[in-house]
């Protein structure tokens, strides 16, 4: 299978990761499951921009697969859910490094890490709140 | 392109110079010529050939040109004179040359529409790309001038769905394509959008390309960490002044 593979030079998830170290991870994983590594497309800085990720879903084959670094590197909302449509249509499996997992579609174990970052999220800003002065 | 060279770099945001430095060129023509040998002398006029060892000898040959003794040096002299009046005394250099080999209706080597600023190079930049074959029609690279690459730049948001490729597509009527003699210089800003298509022609196509700016350029928010200075560039030549401003600003003094 080829794991045509993204990158993204903005922050994801908390975190910077230069992208070389991204493709280079991206490559031990592919290389571990006996894939065939595809360049990376680099997506675009701005703020919510995905189209870079979204022309890939034009050209890749029927079947093959998307990877990238991590789940948190995906669109939000409505565009998550137009993406996820568009990879099912073209049956595409999408694979990530730092979760580890790769996942066909309807994506349910997308969905779950997705949920389990959300949930993270809720107990971060639980610390910010409880952190709030309210006397001021 | 007939006009002056900065006018035409104003214009076009991309220009096409004559080598500066013809033994530069040689040292580097070298390790190419040297390194592909057997790709470049491949009859490719009846008809695509599949090379299965194309990746490892453009790697092999990418780490020789690196290893050049001061290739930066080298490099910067074939285009000295137009980098210098364009970004001045105080110059970063990209820590590695780049190289791109295009073969005939290759299509794994083919890279998508995309301006650099894009992805997070600096807009002061500018690209130092260098033919080492002959430079034509589709075995070259495509490009939209500064004010088709505007438009391209203002339809993204709406088009974001469709990537890149869509766009390409719709302004595909403006496109142009570099023609190049081997040895000639193409000098362009980051900014334009570029790309390539697979190549129709018969003819492979190597090219190097290294990024150029002033050291004192701003970074701003918009440029990424890793495309910075220190990561992803080097210091090649710094102005009098910078020395001896870097020196003061390195004086430690307490009253």
């Amino acid at each position: 299978m080829k794991f045509f593979s993204y990158v993204t030079s903005k922050t994801f998830g908390g975190m910077a990761m230069p992208v070389p170290a991204q493709n280079s991870c991206m490559r031990e994983f592919v290389r571990a499951r006996e894939g065939s590594f595809v360049l990376p497309v680099l997506e675009s800085h701005f703020v919510n921009c995905f189209h870079q990720l979204f022309g890939l879903l034009r050209t890749i084959e029927n079947s093959q697969a998307i990877v990238m670094y991590s789940v948190t590197m995906l669109p939000n909302d409505q565009k998550l859910e137009m993406f996820l449509e568009k990879c099912a249509a073209k049956d595409l499996k999408l694979a990530f490094v730092l979760e580890s997992f790769v996942d066909t579609a309807p994506y349910k174990k997308l969905k779950a890490e997705l949920d389990n970052y959300s949930i993270a999220g809720l107990v971060q800003d639980l610390d910010v709140f409880l952190e709030m002065d309210f006397e001021a | 392109m007939t006009g002056s060279f900065l006018n035409d770099l104003a214009e076009h945001g991309l220009v096409i110079v004559d080598n500066l430095c013809q033994p530069s060129f040689e040292r580097f023509d070298a390790v190419v010529q040297d390194g592909l040998a057997d790709i470049l002398s491949i009859d490719f006029s009846q008809g695509p050939v599949v090379v299965p060892d194309l990746n490892e000898k453009r790697i092999e040959t990418f780490r020789k040109l690196n290893a050049i003794a001061d290739w930066d040096k080298l490099y910067f002299s074939m285009a000295q004179r137009y980098v210098s009046q364009l970004l001045g005394p105080d110059l970063l250099i990209q820590r590695k040359l780049n190289l791109s080999i295009q073969l005939p209706e290759d299509k794994t080597s083919t890279l998508g529409i995309h301006a650099d600023t894009l992805s997070g190079q600096s807009p002061f930049e500018v690209v130092v790309w260098t033919a080492f074959t002959d430079v034509f029609e589709t075995n070259g690279m495509f490009y939209f001038d500064l004010d088709v690459s505007r438009d391209i730049f203002n339809d993204m948001a709406i088009h974001e769905t469709e990537g890149l490729e869509f766009l390409r597509e719709k302004y595909w009527d403006k496109v142009k394509f570099l023609d190049m003699k081997k040895g000639q210089i193409c000098i362009f800003s980051g900014t334009i959008f570029h790309g390539n298509i697979p190549n129709a022609t018969a003819v492979p196509r190597v090219s190097i390309n290294c990024r150029f700016k002033n050291i004192y350029t701003p970074n701003g928010s918009r440029q990424s960490t890793d495309r910075s200075g220190g990561v992803f560039y080097r210091t090649l030549t710094q102005s009098p002044v910078s020395t001896i401003a870097r020196e003061y600003l390195e004086r430690e003094i307490e009253f």
